[in-house]
């Protein structure tokens, strides 16, 4: 057992906190949706769980967006409208809106990015909230979800189950977590804050959705929920130059090059080896041994699990 | 000479024991007969009073439909042809024998469109498609979600290890399926919160028969034409006798939803859609019933929807999925609710292809729901 909420470093100060801290805090990372924006505040807006806000900061700031989100302002939901000074590109976004989250809602307890043009089922909220309250243990619960894409919805392809519940060694969660996650499907699920900030946010390497699950999964176990209650858009397939493209507005660093599994090594003996940052769950030498795990793993999976059809780098619309 | 005195005595002894087990047999045939023709009776007496029930139900709705309608409460507004003409069909109902109301399933065809007869002796190709569409959804959904067609009143289908069902009780159950997958139905399964479902139009009742039975923590309002409400009340009043059933009445109306969280279901006529002041409605369903209606009966319906609270509107109607334009139902449903169509349960070989424009192909329904918009 690893209860994810203790044992972790305090939160960090405030600026400007607000007088109470809702629950739960969704940071919304937008981008230049406006065509989808009014759809999905909408159904973050009718969750059946109402203690929650919701944060949004726009790297690419409009007028119209603008006017979108703070039309949804003034209600029962606290949301927060923020425009980046300069574009800050999509890692340097949602560490920003996580960061502000935490400034404005420093005791929140929960924790979820959500998107600028996905939909969230009204019972979303609700379940996760109960599986976090109801599980110490668990840092991160997510729902099963439909793919959205230009032609309508659709099952994604293939059944998409993945869970390190009751697992209670932090070593074997991330070993599964780094053989079988699909860390895209996960990265929008509910998470506790401060097992989030121990982990380290988003870091500046290719896939750091993956990262960051890679070392939450050493802070506590994730929950999958069968239930349907995401849908989640799907335009485009992976693409990794378009990763790149994304994430280094202002130039892409070599080490972006080197493979991500790498990158992500590189990252976790930095945190837990080096600088000690898994105390005091785990010690230095434990958190070496760890991210050489990951590192052994990840080459396992690529072995096992050679390039799927969705790894494919085409627009879904051409085949 | 004594060896020839035994053989007799043994021959004796044989031919007794011979004849004593034929007395046994004879017995046992006798007796299982018996047994049989007992238990056919007992079928048989409980058979006439069920058919007793019914017909006293029938009774009961009928001058009640009979009432409604004089008062006009009947329709909202003008019929569309399509359900002037079920209702037409229906007409003979108005009075209907004990033996009629004994077949009452067999008279609903003009309702949903599935032939009675077609199950006398099923053609084998209708039996596959049937058997390959119920093994495709269980394999997707899960077994407890399938409610067979009852033997009850007519009640037909094709059997298959024991289920009997047909087009109808497939096509409900991939209703069933597809408010599990859109998440509605974890909503009305729970044991905590009495919910109240709104279906309308209410077909013959097969669809609020299958709701009830996997979520019966709801009270379940049918609203609908009389002819309708005729074979639908009958129907469930007649499935379940134990069911606490509320019929809307003119004079009394306020009173209808007076401790509505005791009932199972409410019976209002189509009529009286337009004042309907239920409690806030937490799921409203149209299983093919919109696509029936005129422009302005469908928006009618669906404004009501709205107005009364309700967080989700389903609806079911016929296929393709996904086709370019969204069908009339549900250009109406979005105006007031986010309409997201629910995926139906492909085989896993259709994933491999990834070819998505071909899924109309699939099923028979599209099927979709709408989340409530908070700006209109």
């Amino acid at each position: 057992m690893n209860p994810a909420g203790s044992g972790l470093p305090a939160s960090g100060g405030s600026q400007t906190p607000t007088a109470q801290s809702p629950k739960v805090v969704l940071g919304m990372p937008a981008y230049d949706r406006p065509d989808a924006l009014a759809r999905t505040i909408e159904s973050i807006l009718s969750q059946t769980f109402r203690d929650f806000a919701l944060v949004v900061a726009d790297d690419a700031p409009s007028a119209r967006t603008q006017g979108m989100v703070e039309a949804y302002a003034g209600g029962v939901v606290p949301v927060t409208y923020e425009a980046n000074g300069r574009r800050l590109g999509m890692i340097g976004n949602w560490r920003r809106v996580f960061q502000r989250a935490r400034e404005l809602y420093p005791s929140s307890e929960y924790f979820a990015w959500v998107s600028d043009h996905d939909l969230w089922h009204a019972r979303w909220l609700e379940t996760l909230v109960a599986v976090l309250d109801e599980h110490p243990g668990v840092v991160l619960a997510y729902p099963r979800h439909l793919q959205v894409t230009s032609g309508g919805v659709r099952w994604s392809a293939k059944e998409k189950t993945f869970e390190t519940f009751g697992l209670s060694d932090p070593g074997r969660r991330l070993a599964r977590s780094a053989r079988d996650m699909l860390s895209g499907d996960m990265i929008y699920g509910l998470m506790r804050a401060r097992a989030l900030e121990a982990a380290g946010v988003f870091r500046r390497v290719i896939t750091p959705d993956r990262q960051v699950l890679l070392a939450l999964a050493l802070y506590g176990q994730f929950r999958q929920v069968p239930d349907v209650l995401w849908y989640r858009e799907f335009l485009h397939r992976f693409d990794i130059a378009r990763q790149r493209k994304a994430f280094f507005p202002g130039g892409v660093p070599l080490y972006a090059y080197a493979p991500p599994h790498v990158q992500h090594f590189a990252t976790l003996l930095w945190d837990f080896a080096l600088r000690g940052r898994g105390r005091p769950l785990f010690g230095r030498l434990a958190g070496l041994g760890y991210a050489a795990r990951q590192l052994w793993w990840s080459c396992v999976r690529d072995v096992v699990r050679p390039k799927m059809e969705w790894r494919k780098l085409r627009p879904i619309s051409e085949t | 000479m004594t060896g020839t005195v035994d053989a007799t005595t043994e021959a004796a002894r044989k031919a007794e024991r011979k004849a004593a087990k034929q007395r046994l047999t004879e017995e046992r045939r006798l007796r299982r007969a018996q047994e049989a023709e007992g238990r056919e009776a007992a079928r048989q007496r409980e058979r006439e009073a069920v058919v007793a029930r019914a017909y006293a139900h029938y009774l009961h709705v009928r001058d009640w439909a009979r009432r409604v309608s004089a008062a006009g409460r009947g329709v909202a507004a003008p019929l569309a042809s399509a359900e002037a003409q079920m209702a037409a069909a229906l007409a003979p109902l108005w009075n209907a024998a004990p033996e009629a109301v004994a077949t009452l399933r067999r008279w609903t065809e003009p309702i949903t469109g599935v032939r009675p007869s077609d199950y006398d002796n099923p053609p084998r190709d209708l039996a596959l498609r049937l058997k390959y569409a119920v093994g495709t959804v269980r394999r997707h959904a899960g077994e407890d979600l399938f409610v067979e067609e009852l033997p009850l009143l007519g009640g037909f289908g094709v059997e298959w290890h024991r289920r009997r069902y047909n087009e109808d009780t497939v096509r409900f159950f991939k209703a069933l399926v597809a408010l599990q997958d859109g998440g509605v139905l974890a909503e009305c399964r729970g044991n905590v919160q009495r919910r109240l479902v709104w279906e309308i139009g209410g077909g013959w009742g097969g669809f609020a028969l299958q709701f009830k039975t996997v979520c019966p923590n709801v009270t379940y309002l049918i609203t609908g034409l009389p002819e309708l409400l005729l074979v639908s009340a009958v129907y469930l009043m007649t499935a379940w006798p134990a069911a606490r059933c509320r019929f809307y009445e003119p004079a009394s109306a306020a009173e209808l939803w007076t401790g509505w969280e005791e009932l199972d279901f409410v019976f209002v006529p189509d009529g009286a859609v337009v004042d309907l002041d239920a409690p806030p409605i937490d799921v409203t369903l149209d299983v093919m019933t919109l696509q029936r209606m005129s422009a302005p009966r469908v928006a009618l319906h669906v404004e009501r929807a709205f107005d009364l609270g309700s967080r989700y509107c389903f609806s079911q109607v016929p296929g393709p999925c996904f086709r370019d334009e969204l069908p009339a139902p549900w250009q109406a449903i979005a105006r007031r609710y986010w309409v997201h169509q629910v995926p139906p349960p492909l085989d896993a070989a259709f994933f491999v292809v990834d070819r998505f424009h071909d899924a109309p192909a699939i099923d028979d329904y599209a099927q979709a729901v709408g989340w409530r918009r908070l700006r209109v």
